[in-house]
């Protein structure tokens, strides 16, 4: 995946949080990520399709995610239940929904995505078909780390019909 | 004067989280109804009437459009202010809201001030 395509989903991380929870997060890096999330972290995925095909995942340690649904809900939530899971989902949504017009555009075609979903748990791995690699982007924020990876593949070009 | 707005989306915590944006907003809300799709919302305005409806398109049974096309269709909603808030930012599905004459298109993410501005904009159609 050339990493000049990640520029839009990390813009898009700051506009989001610090448009809908006023908060600015403070990217503290940019690597390859294997597939692993944390212990007790929820991580929330969405499809890609078209031009490109992948995912984009948002993983949230569980204080984090909990700190991150009560700040924008105003809630006082002590556990991982529905409407948390809900909440970060909505976040990836809107995350990936506002970098797809700027990565479609570098793309040339626009990338559609699919419904988000969210695992939780405390030992699992997130892996992606075939030789995709995911880069992560951490960040650090007043309501704890979290980190966001994409992983994309091109899809090849039809071939012109004469 | 209250604001009665019936939100309507499939995610409960997606309407908790429009419904504190309006708050945070200052507008001067009364009853907020909930709806999870069009065909609940249809149901909730057989009962209750609203200045104000909040809705996101992609639902499941029925969807934000769809919902707007019913009201259009009803002599008794056919003027009832609609706002869509949504994360889908595509030129024609936008178009087709705004066909459908809608007060407001609200592309998440958004500030309250947005959301205020759109109820506020929404009501000056219904006053005009």
């Amino acid at each position: 995946m050339d990493v000049r395509l990640i520029n839009p989903f990390l813009e898009s991380v700051i506009n989001v949080y610090t448009t809908m929870l006023h908060i600015t997060p403070h990217r503290s890096g940019l690597h390859m990520a294997q597939g692993g999330a944390s212990p007790n972290s929820l991580v929330a995925l969405i499809g890609m399709d078209g031009p490109a095909q992948g995912a984009v995942a948002l993983h949230l340690p569980q204080t984090t995610a909990l700190a991150t649904v009560n700040h924008w809900l105003g809630t006082q939530m002590t556990e991982i239940d529905a409407t948390v899971s809900d909440g970060i989902a909505e976040l990836v949504n809107i995350i990936a929904g506002q970098a797809k017009t700027s990565f479609s555009e570098h793309l040339g075609s626009t990338v559609s995505l699919g419904l988000p979903s969210v695992i939780h748990g405390s030992d699992f791995q997130v892996k992606y078909p075939g030789k995709a690699t995911w880069i992560e982007i951490p960040f650090e924020s007043e309501l704890g780390a979290f980190s966001l990876r994409v992983t994309c593949v091109m899809n090849e070009q039809p071939a012109e019909v004469n | 004067m209250e604001l009665d707005i019936l939100l309507v989306d499939d995610s409960a915590t997606v309407r908790g989280l429009v419904a504190r944006a309006l708050r945070l907003a200052g507008l001067p809300l009364g009853t907020v109804l909930q709806a999870g799709n069009g065909a609940e919302a249809l149901e909730v305005l057989k009962t209750q009437e609203v200045d104000v409806i909040v809705t996101d398109i992609h639902m499941p049974e029925m969807d934000g459009l769809t919902l707007i096309r019913h009201l259009r269709a009803d002599p008794s909603f056919k003027d009832l202010p609609v706002i869509v808030v949504s994360t889908e930012g595509g030129a024609e599905r936008i178009a087709e809201a705004r066909e459908l004459g809608i007060s407001a298109y609200l592309r998440k993410p958004f500030k309250p001030e947005q959301v205020k501005e759109a109820v506020n904009s929404a009501l000056g159609v219904v006053h005009e």
